[in-house]
């Protein structure tokens, strides 16, 4: 037997490297590290809330994203000491979308239910900003400051506007111990309709000489469903120290000396901004305090402002100038639940694409496709593509896009190209389900010696189980990717004056094989898979359409009246009936067919221990089966 | 006066305007399946299954009878047909194809040709090679006097012909080739019948074949010669075409990839195992695949999975 090397491998040694010099920094090391990094590329070793993750940095896999350690195996790092229940992996930040891009840590059970209280109100001014101390017993307040301490910190996707570090977190048990202190400590007056805090928490961390928070204004938690908006930022100091100023209010001075565990509550039309402390590092935790608000009703102009400045946000990704205008457009977002929507003061830019020879413009909220290369279902389907950054064949939409910013003032309906081949197609979907030929009454291959695995009754029998399995995956998905290649079924576009409405899903008796099969396997052994269609089920409000200069004009207004727009990817094995010896299927069995569609992401969660295959008797796929 | 009607409903059997103006000109003539049409236009059940019990047993006076037979109905008129040819006699079947009740028989299904399928197997090359299993080959002497006797009937208003799942290898489509009389045929099932290229080389002088629209070919022994044979005649109408479970290989594939044929395909039955991965591809390059079929090769192409092979 070959003696096993603990030596790690060259990809382990990167993961390993990588974490060390997140605790210990050596620019150096780091440089030498970052080399090897950009010279390996490799695939990705598993998939995560639909997006592929590397245990370790690669060229393509950079951004640090951290996970239940449970979904994934030991090749992940679990670099948190104080946190065993989080592992650490790398994903591609152009594969993120806006569904994604923000890494939100569960620290649940991080926190106990230690009472918490506001003390010592200080009012500054006449406006509505309040400081406090946070009264707190002393293992709540190490756990506060442990905070800065778990190694969290992720670079922000906007970080040329924001100076620092920073990680988001949810902790339900540390927001509900500060609603009590709020609903006790702010006073009655202000907490008309006091709902809660937020429990989604950002830790930010400045040192001296980083540049400082520019002036802004924090967006709100807007929420037209629930009817909650918020109304006053909560800011929690963990760290004291002093700037000049520490904390400025349209233009006044609020902090200058801060105390550790210096609360402040604000309200959110002030505009803002912060200095690094001059004299030590400065750590503060914001989130929101929200209210009910019945009569809550959204501005669609302001869910277009705000649907743009999310898509530049991770267009930014690709082109580093439009995160300016991000951070602008999330002020102006911002202030309008305030003051009304003011005008924009720089040109809103507007992005050029071409995929595959396709050349469309879009802002994230404006699509501009051009008429003679598509129709407005195909077009509504790639914008959806874009919009969802949904991967083909391994590479996400938006880098599959040549994209530029195009110069203010461009026409956006200005000589679009169209492809050579079209770059989208209808798929009949029958076509991947063709008819079953006649059984023969053979008996099995055991007994018959007319036995032929396509004309078997309980080959075909499977076969037909297996395709109203695909069937119900298939006939509400409204786009299909198969490889690189996008199909839709038009019929699941349905146009309706200037709206097109995107349809989607929200759709085998017990399989008794004859006793008698004493040789050339069983029928899963003669059903194998033909192909894997990708189906996509997106779940958006419908999509507002016109026509503009030879151009479809979609509008994708989907941060209005706060819908639940969501997409999701299956896998979809296609059966075929395997015209095959039975003395293959015999000695090298398979069930390809079976074994594809129990795909974790096909079947998720099979309840309850089971000591059979996944497909056995009681199987979840079986009892699924049965019913087709 | 009333032929080109008929013709046109034997064409188009779901125009139900066309069939009202026929009911018309039934009633006219006393035919009681004038009223069924009209009944069956207003979806007056209960009255249509009056009408149905009381004349259905002069409807199928001379039709075949036997456990095999299997009538399809329209409007009081037979006009599907599938039988065993080993339970009837020639006589039968034409005493009812001379009969008004025939008069719109469209389809006819030959679902067996021989007493015993099974056979005895006993020799080495009564084994395929490929699949281990036992070969079931009907007598091609038994095979040439049933065909010759079918195919002497008057069928001509016949638009679908199923000789589906015979084993009635080249012989049979030798034989079929030389039928003259077949003006209205548009579907041709031959699948399971154990055709080698031979037979689709024979088949291909067939004075129908440019007639059709659907041919079914699936699971014979057919090569790429079959496939070049088939390209290289005019098939302007045919938009269905199944050649599953042949060993076309990259060649055969490669041949349908370069012929105009595809272009006018709305189906094409063909798996990945037949054509194996340089077909695929052959397949998603072609010029000549419309854009959903492209599209479906390309993804096929793009989607390479394991058990695919056959190259």
């Amino acid at each position: 037997m070959q003696p096993q090397s603990n030596k790690p491998s060259q990809t382990e040694s990167l993961r390993d490297r990588f974490f060390a010099l997140a605790a210990s920094p050596n620019e150096a090391e780091a440089q030498k590290l970052r080399d090897e990094v950009n010279a390996l590329d490799v695939e990705a070793a598993t998939r995560l809330d639909g997006l592929r993750v590397s245990f370790h940095p690669t060229a393509r896999y950079k951004a640090v994203r951290f996970f239940d350690a449970s979904l994934v195996d030991e090749r992940f790092a679990r670099p948190l000491p104080h946190l065993p229940q989080l592992a650490a992996g790398f994903v591609d930040p152009e594969e993120l979308s806006f569904r994604n891009f923000e890494n939100i840590v569960s620290l649940d059970g991080f926190f106990d239910a230690s009472p918490l209280a506001l003390i010592d109100r200080t009012r500054f001014g006449d406006k509505q900003v309040y400081a406090f101390t946070l009264d707190a017993p002393a293992p709540m307040k190490e756990r506060l400051s442990k905070l800065d301490d778990l190694g969290l910190y992720v670079t922000p996707l906007n970080a040329a506007s924001r100076g620092g570090q920073r990680y988001i977190f949810h902790s339900t048990q540390l927001a509900q111990s500060l609603t009590a202190a709020v609903k006790e400590g702010l006073g009655k007056s202000l907490l008309g309709g006091f709902s809660h805090v937020n429990p989604i928490f950002r830790c930010n961390r400045f040192e001296p000489g980083d540049e400082k928070f520019h002036q802004h204004f924090d967006t709100p938690y807007f929420d037209a469903g629930r009817k909650q908006v918020s109304r006053y930022t909560l800011l929690i100091y963990l760290t004291g120290g002093s700037a000049s100023p520490s904390l400025e209010v349209e233009g006044a001075e609020v902090l200058n000396r801060v105390s550790p565990f210096t609360c402040v509550v604000m309200d959110q039309q002030y505009a803002h901004e912060g200095q690094p402390y001059a004299d030590g590092r400065k750590v503060f935790l914001r989130t929101e305090l929200i209210f009910d608000e019945p009569k809550l009703a959204s501005d669609p102009a302001i869910a277009e402002v705000f649907a743009k400045a999310v898509y530049l946000t991770g267009q930014s990704v690709f082109a580093p100038e439009l995160e300016r205008w991000a951070e602008a457009a999330y002020n102006r977002v911002a202030s309008a639940h305030w003051k009304g929507l003011e005008p924009a003061t720089a040109p809103e830019p507007l992005l050029h694409k071409d995929f595959r020879g396709l050349q469309f413009v879009t802002n994230g909220y404006d699509f501009y496709f051009p008429k003679a290369a598509v129709d407005v279902k195909e077009a509504t389907a790639l914008a959806l593509l874009d919009t969802f950054n949904v991967e083909l064949d391994g590479v996400a939409f938006r880098k599959a896009c040549k994209t530029r910013t195009l110069p203010p003032g461009t026409t956006p309906t200005a000589s679009l190209g169209s492809p050579k081949d079209p770059v989208i197609a209808p798929l009949d979907k029958e076509l991947l389900l063709p008819l079953a030929e006649e059984p023969n009454g053979a008996c099995c291959p055991f007994h018959g010696a007319t036995f032929h695995a396509p004309r078997h009754s309980e080959v075909i029998e499977l076969y037909g189980q297996a395709q109203g399995w695909v069937r119900e995956r298939l006939t509400t998905a409204p786009v299909m990717l198969m490889g690189d290649q996008v199909m839709l079924d038009p019929s699941r576009f349905v146009v309706d004056g200037d709206k097109v409405h995107v349809l989607s899903n929200e759709a085998l008796r017990p399989v008794n094989f004859a006793a008698c099969w004493n040789y050339g396997g069983m029928p899963p052994n003669y059903l194998g898979v033909e192909t894997v269609v990708k189906v996509l089920q997106p779940l958006v409000p419908p999509v507002l359409f016109g026509e503009e200069q030879g151009c479809w004009h979609l509008r994708f207004d989907f941060f209005r009246n706060a819908f639940l727009v969501k997409q999701q990817t299956i896998d979809v094995p296609i059966p075929v009936i395997l015209d095959r010896d039975p003395g293959d299927a015999e000695e090298v069995g398979g069930e390809p067919w079976m074994e594809a569609a129990g795909d974790e992401e096909v079947l998720p969660a099979v309840e309850g221990p089971t000591t059979h295959k996944w497909w056995g008797a009681d199987s979840r796929l079986l009892r699924e089966l049965n019913r087709h | 006066m009333i032929a080109p009607l008929i013709d046109h409903l034997r064409h188009h059997p779901d125009d139900a305007a066309a069939w009202l103006v026929y009911g018309d000109h039934l009633t006219g003539n006393g035919d009681p399946r004038g009223e069924l049409i009209r009944l069956e236009d207003q979806r007056l059940d209960a009255e249509i299954r009056a009408l149905i019990k009381t004349h259905q047993p002069a409807w199928q006076a001379e039709a075949p009878a036997g456990k095999t037979v299997r009538l399809e109905w329209q409007h009081g008129f037979i006009v599907g047909l599938a039988l065993n040819w080993t339970e009837l006699s020639a006589q039968s079947l034409t005493t009812f194809l001379a009969s008004p009740n025939a008069l719109h028989l469209r389809t006819l299904a030959i679902t067996g040709l021989g007493e015993d399928e099974a056979g005895e197997v006993e020799e080495e090359e009564d084994f395929d090679e490929d699949t281990g299993m036992p070969k079931i080959r009907l007598d091609p002497e038994a095979i040439k006097a049933a065909l010759t006797e079918i195919l002497a009937l008057d069928l001509s208003r016949l638009t679908t012909l199923s000789f589906a799942y015979l084993g009635m290898q080249s012989v049979g489509a030798k034989l079929l080739a030389k039928a003259t009389h077949l003006p209205n045929l548009r579907q041709l099932d031959l699948r399971f019948n154990a055709l080698e290229n031979k037979g689709v080389e024979a088949l291909v002088e067939a004075p129908f074949l440019p007639q059709l629209t659907a041919l079914h070919l699936q699971h014979n022994d057919l090569g790429p010669p079959a496939v070049k044979a088939l390209v290289a005649l005019s098939l302007p109408n045919l938009t269905k075409l199944d050649l599953r479970g042949n060993k076309l290989k990259s060649t055969g594939a490669r041949t349908l990839a370069g012929s105009p044929l595809l272009s006018r395909l709305s189906r094409l039955g063909l798996q990945r195992e037949d054509v194996g991965p340089a077909g695929v591809k052959a397949l998603a390059q072609s010029p000549f695949l419309p854009p959903s079929l492209r599209t479906l090769w390309k993804g096929l192409h793009a989607t390479p999975v394991e058990q695919a092979e056959s190259d």
